[in-house]
């Protein structure tokens, strides 16, 4: 019988999000301490898995300097990776998280007694994700892809009085277990043509046979992409995002639809480059298609949507659609760098949202931004920052960021989705802009707006990484380039 | 792999179906058939029941069925560590105290919130205040 | 001092910094005074750094500021030779004179400060346009420029009109900045880099002539979106809904001369493809007759002056076109005087008149307003190509140029020289209607000089427009010596040598001239009844030119309601019939398909459920035919 041999620093920062989220439910129920200790714990958890990420991040460098063995990037029975794509997305999420938690956290201090297991299912969410990126084994993949999205399912539906928000949850946990029954099969399948669960063990596979009869296989790849595709809101598996993303609790929704989103990213591009790389000539055309359908059609969506909420949600499809043309040009680094960009400006223009029209509140109608310039100047010139930054103005993240994935998509030789993306650009560039004029060029009207300091934070930070790494992206494209998958 | 391969599996179910359908038409023929109005009575521990159930069952039963289940479920895990945990060395000991802590956690969490109390009252201090009200 | 040039794009844009946060707390002229201060700062240093390339023999050198992503050649870096510097002394030299008129213009306004800030905005944005070393960077200021131009006009906004212009402008310029886009794309494909250096060295070995019209159409796709040329001409009219300062600087002296100097500094590309060149100078030449003759029957007096604009900017593309680079800018440099003046002197007379734009309202303003009147008709006269003021000179050298090109030109040449006709004569028809015969005043209009700090840079503009165009005449070609090392890598269209020639073609570009201001001055300088009848003469072409050529009954209407409604209703029915109604009709048909696709929405999950299992369908289809 084999001892698997175990390398436990693969695991510590899931480890530090699970004992955290373990922690503060027991401090809860033990000491029903105020809103801020329990943030205090989160954070000390957070900051633990934070460090033993960027420990991660050195080995996995060195490693590949050669200072150490790529083989040890491979761990735990060779179920979890330490290499730099998916340290770079655990770090990604970590910061998305804690940023999430300050932009929910008035409507997490409104939960009274249940705060705590608000913040602890958005700790083992981020843990379920953290393994989900980082995974070798489809199963584990999978697992934590559960792990994250129940926990998702559960906080959609957190505001318990909201019919919304019940119906949020409920309609997430359906399609979402449609959509993880639907991934495993593909699993199945995959493991069925090719007898390995393991995604660089998939790889050596393509790489040393040709598959003569590959019916089983295909139909194993189109289910995995249709499953991922709706964690990350591609169209045509998008339906359910607009529902949730308004019906779910106001300072939830960012710091869900980002993680998800990243997470989901994360293991398409590793699963299809990496694993099935080989067989691009298959899905290629499919993803690129999923690719073109999502941009066009979330930034037509999003263009009448009288909901800014709604208008968010299509927008992100169409976002999706974007990060896509980087799977199709096989640059993890630019989905990387896109993914972590964009989740930023997610979480902090749902900071906004739940600003504007109340955390818990699910109806933000574009009408609540009239004026909104004169209402909270701050909270309107950051929120103005972000959209240009989704729009890809240039000299934000935004605009680096779609130029990086579409460059690679062109010399990829896929030009043609890439006038589409360019064409969908100028669309959502209209979408984005609605939201604009709506804040500064209309009539105010009624009170100056009261914004929560934790809001206004993340709205600061948000922004300042918008326009910095738009001005200055070496650094965080450094980073990203720098963290391939073995 | 072929589909004959596979043969065994359809074999299987075959017999899986042909045990039950079996298993119910013999009781069928071979018992004696003498029905009374007891014997035709729902069942409800050996008591005669003297009311129509009522439509709504309170939802604390389901909690407590679902955490016994989700105890339950755990035992599973232990059994497969504990055949061969002499082989999994600290390893597997390092593992399943962390496993177990996190379902004994659980199990302090929701006897703390008072989940396994039947009194509502009690539990219902850490609703939130709106739901409290509605409660 | 070349190593400081950054401070050109850093004073504006720091000083629209200062003012975003600390303007509020500024009395009222401070923060004008202070906007107006950075942006002659940059002026002098503009003017400091310029030094070695007015003593001749400099090339330019490229000033790299940091790495952007220098993986394609898009690095901050600013690109100071002969013709950056020229634009940023235009633009800061008669931006600042705009930012001073406009202390005085927008007294009392209670955004005040934050009019300057948008204004220090623009000054760096354009400056970093003019400023950049690669084209992404100018792409950015591009589109900057674009998004103050945006915000400028509708800085009225509680105006409908002003915020349907200020989206329409947008609109039309996305369009354009879609051309200029895919062809940056071209370059960067064809090049790897973006980088000018980079690319115009190269062009002349690695460039097809094929690829070279491919990107030459799509810059002017661009260029024509931003300098407002056929067929996107129609935001600029509307425009005029945003201040007249803004009108002065953004819409008549810089942003709009973008197009012809992204035209001119791609010249490297433009000079392989001669079917680029007769396109821009073709788009050029129909542009400066279309709208000169729109302007011939306008009634407000900013819209005179924007389809004025419109039609002086084509010139500028014929002379590019012809690759008379040196003309064009020079005609760039001059237009800016002298626009920029007649803009400020139509403020100063709207500022006077209470705010009526409608010239048929005014007339016998000379003796009320003997500087504006004085300044503004010396630049009609500019703008009428009457010797020895500016215009003269550049347009002379514009037309010149055409003519000696030949072929094709010669066509072109003729329609510029009966657009200098209608030039003389619109531009003389306003100053008659507005300074000369019987005042036609509103009831309670007391119209009275503007305030010394509205008319000293009239003055100077003035000046500027009397001797600007000394710079460049045959027998001294200063401008031309000057602008010469960043034109080297291409040959340059003069206009014919000899004096015989100049006589030949400057006589009868002034006779034209000269004819326009008379007809103009005879038919005009009556009574209204007769001015009147005189128009109503050249029925029904008057009323389509007056029309800008729309067929819509519902703009006659609006046009002869007055004031307010008119220009309310300008916004929503003007120029609707062809290049509005495309515009409007694009937006509308993705309105409808997003409309088209809402229905998918239904909220139930088990439709939901179906859309997903049919997409599942699909993809796993496709994925497994696709394979077979």
């Amino acid at each position: 019988m084999i001892t698997p041999e175990i390398s436990w620093l693969a695991i510590l920062p899931e480890l530090g999000l699970a004992l955290g989220a373990a922690a503060v439910l027991l401090v809860e129920v033990q000491w029903k301490p105020r809103a801020q200790v329990l943030g205090m714990v989160v954070a000390g958890a957070l900051t633990i898995a934070l460090a033993f990420t960027v420990v991660q991040w050195i080995r996995a460098q060195d490693a590949v300097a050669g200072a150490g063995q790529l083989g040890d990037l491979v761990a735990f029975s060779r179920m979890i990776l330490m290499d730099g794509f998916a340290v770079f997305g655990r770090f990604a999420l970590l910061v998305t998280t804690a940023i999430g938690i300050t932009a929910g956290w008035r409507l997490i201090e409104g939960l009274g007694r249940r705060r705590a297991e608000a913040l602890a299912l958005i700790l083992l969410a981020s843990a379920g994700f953290s393994i989900m990126v980082s995974a070798n084994n489809l199963v584990m993949v999978f697992l934590g892809l559960e792990v994250g999205s129940i926990a998702l399912y559960v906080l959609a539906g957190m505001t318990r009085s909201s019919s919304t928000s019940d119906e949020a949850a409920l309609k997430y946990f359906l399609l979402g277990s449609f959509a993880s029954a639907i991934f495993i099969y593909g699993v199945a399948l995959i493991y069925a043509g090719t007898g390995q669960f393991e995604i660089l063990a998939i790889r050596s596979f393509f790489s040393a046979f040709i598959v003569t009869s590959p019916g089983v296989i295909l139909i194993g790849i189109a289910l995995m992409i249709v499953g991922l595709g709706f964690k990350v809101s591609a169209a045509p598996f998008h339906a359910w995002a607009p529902d949730v993303y308004q019906g779910a609790p106001a300072g939830f929704v960012g710091y869900m639809a980002a993680v998800a989103k990243i997470a989901g990213f994360a293991a398409i591009a590793r699963i299809l480059i990496t694993g099935l790389g080989d067989l691009e000539v298959n899905w290629l055309p499919v993803v690129a298609g999923i690719s073109a359908l999502s941009m066009v059609g979330g930034s037509l969506l999003a263009l009448v949507q009288a909901d800014i909420r709604r208008m968010l949600a299509y927008s992100s499809v169409a976002t999706a659609g974007f990060v896509m043309t980087g799977v199709v040009g096989g640059a993890t680094s630019g989905v990387l760098f896109y993914v972590a960009v964009y989740a930023l400006q997610l979480v902090g223009s749902f900071a906004v949202v739940a600003a504007v029209s109340g955390p818990a509140n699910s109806a933000s109608s574009m009408d609540e931004y009239q004026g909104l310039a004169t209402r909270s100047p701050g909270l309107a010139a950051g929120f103005t920052i972000l959209l240009l930054g989704m729009a890809g103005l240039p000299l934000t993240s935004g605009f680096v960021a779609k130029f990086g994935v579409f460059s690679d998509a062109w010399s990829a030789g896929y030009q043609w989705l890439v006038i589409v993306a360019v064409l969908a650009s100028v669309l959502a560039f209209a979408v984005y802009l609605r939201v604009v004029v709506n804040m500064y060029m209309s009539d105010a009207e009624g009170p100056t707006l009261e914004v929560p300091d934790t809001a206004r934070w993340v709205l600061m930070i948000a922004a300042a990484a918008t326009i910095i790494w738009g001005i200055l992206p070496g650094s965080l494209l450094d980073l990203a380039s720098s963290a391939f998958p073995l | 792999m072929t589909l004959a391969d596979y043969l065994p599996i359809g074999i299987m179910l075959v017999l899986a179906a042909g045990f039950v359908a079996v298993s119910l038409l013999a009781s069928r023929f071979f018992r004696p058939n003498r029905p009374t109005p007891e014997k035709l009575d729902p069942y409800e521990c050996g008591i005669v029941p003297e009311v129509e159930p009522v439509q709504r069952f309170p939802v604390k039963f389901y909690l407590v069925a679902m955490l016994f289940v989700i105890f339950d479920v755990e035992i599973i895990f232990l059994f497969a560590w504990g055949s061969i945990w002499t082989e999994l060395g600290w390893y597997g000991v390092a593992a399943v105290l962390i496993f177990t802590f996190f379902v004994l956690e659980t199990l302090v969490y929701v006897w703390k919130r008072g989940a396994l109390d039947w009194n509502v009252k009690r539990r219902s201090r850490y609703l939130a205040p709106e739901t409290r009200r509605a409660a | 001092m070349t190593e400081l040039v950054w401070l050109v794009i850093a004073l504006p844009l720091a000083g629209a910094g200062f003012l975003h946060f600390a303007g509020k707390y500024l009395r009222e002229p401070l923060a004008g005074w202070l906007a107006s201060a950075a942006i002659g700062g940059s002026f002098v240093v503009a003017a400091v750094a310029a030094v070695p390339f007015i003593q001749g023999g400099e090339h330019g050198t490229a000033v790299s500021l940091w790495d952007w992503m220098p993986a394609i050649g898009a690095s901050m870096e600013i690109l100071w030779d002969p013709l950056s510097a020229l634009m940023a002394l235009v633009v800061t030299g008669v931006g600042s004179l705009i930012h001073i008129f406009a202390i005085g213009y927008m007294h009392g306004d209670e955004r005040f400060h934050r009019f300057f800030t948008y204004l220090n905005l623009f000054a760096a944005s354009m400056l970093t346009l003019v400023l950049a070393g690669n084209y992404a960077m100018l792409f950015l200021g591009w589109e900057l420029v674009g998004l103050c131009s945006y915000l400028l006009i509708g800085f009225w906004f509680t105006r409908p009109t002003a915020a349907a212009a200020a989206k329409k402008a947008f609109i039309v310029n996305r369009i354009g900045d879609l051309g200029l886009m895919v062809g940056l794309m071209l370059v960067f494909t064809t090049f790897g880099t973006l980088s000018y250096t980079g690319i115009f060295e190269r062009a002349g070995d690695e460039l097809t002539s094929g690829l070279a019209t491919a990107i030459g159409l799509l810059f002017l796709v661009g260029a024509a979106g931003k300098s407002a040329q056929v067929p996107l001409y129609v935001w600029l009219p509307d425009a005029m809904e945003g201040p007249t300062p803004v009108s002065a600087l953004i819409h008549a002296a810089t942003m709009v001369t973008a197009g012809v100097y992204l035209v001119a500094r791609s010249a490297s590309i433009f000079e392989l493809s001669t079917v680029a060149q007769v396109t821009v100078a073709t788009v050029g030449a129909a542009t400066a007759i279309w709208a000169a003759s729109i302007a011939l029957a306008q009634r407000d007096i900013k819209r005179v002056l924007a389809y004025s604009t419109v039609s002086q900017l084509g010139y500028m593309f014929l002379a590019v076109g012809a690759t008379a680079y040196v003309a064009g800018i020079f005609h760039l440099m001059t237009h800016a005087f002298f626009k920029a003046l007649l803009f400020l002197g139509a403020g100063s007379v709207i500022h006077a008149m209470n705010d009526e734009q409608d010239m048929y309202k005014m007339g016998g303003l000379l003796k009320k307003m003997p500087v504006t009147a004085v300044t503004m008709g010396i630049a009609t006269l500019a703008i009428a190509g009457i010797p020895p003021l500016a215009g003269f000179w550049s347009k002379d050298e514009i037309l010149g140029s055409a003519f000696e090109r030949g072929g094709w030109f010669s066509v072109l040449w003729i329609v510029g020289l009966v657009t200098a006709l209608l030039t003389a004569f619109y531009m003389t028809r306003q100053w008659v209607l507005v300074f000369l015969g019987q005042p036609r005043w509103d009831e309670g209009i007391e119209p009275h000089e503007s305030p010394r700090v509205m008319t000293a840079p009239l003055v100077i503009l003035a000046v500027l427009s009397v001797f600007g165009g000394l710079i460049n005449t045959p027998l001294r070609l200063t401008l031309e010596h000057f602008l010469e090392p960043a034109f080297e890598l291409v040959k340059l269209q003069h206009p014919p040598e000899g004096v015989g020639m100049f006589i030949l073609l400057a006589g009868l570009s002034v006779l034209a001239g000269l004819a326009g201001a008379a007809a103009a001055y005879l038919a005009y300088n009556r009574s209204s009844d007769e001015w009147r009848g005189f128009e109503g003469g050249f029925e029904p072409l008057w009323g389509a030119w007056e029309k800008a050529y729309g067929v819509d009954d519902i703009y006659g209407r609006v046009i002869v309601a007055p004031g307010k409604r008119a220009a309310e209703a300008a916004a929503f029915q003007f120029d609707i019939p062809i290049i509005d109604g495309a515009v409007n009709g694009l937006g509308r048909v993705f309105r409808d398909l997003g409309e088209w696709a809402r229905p998918i929405q239904t909220g139930y999950v088990r439709n939901y459920g179906a859309l997903f299992l049919a997409g599942t369908i699909v993809v796993v289809i496709w994925l497994v035919a696709g394979g077979a």
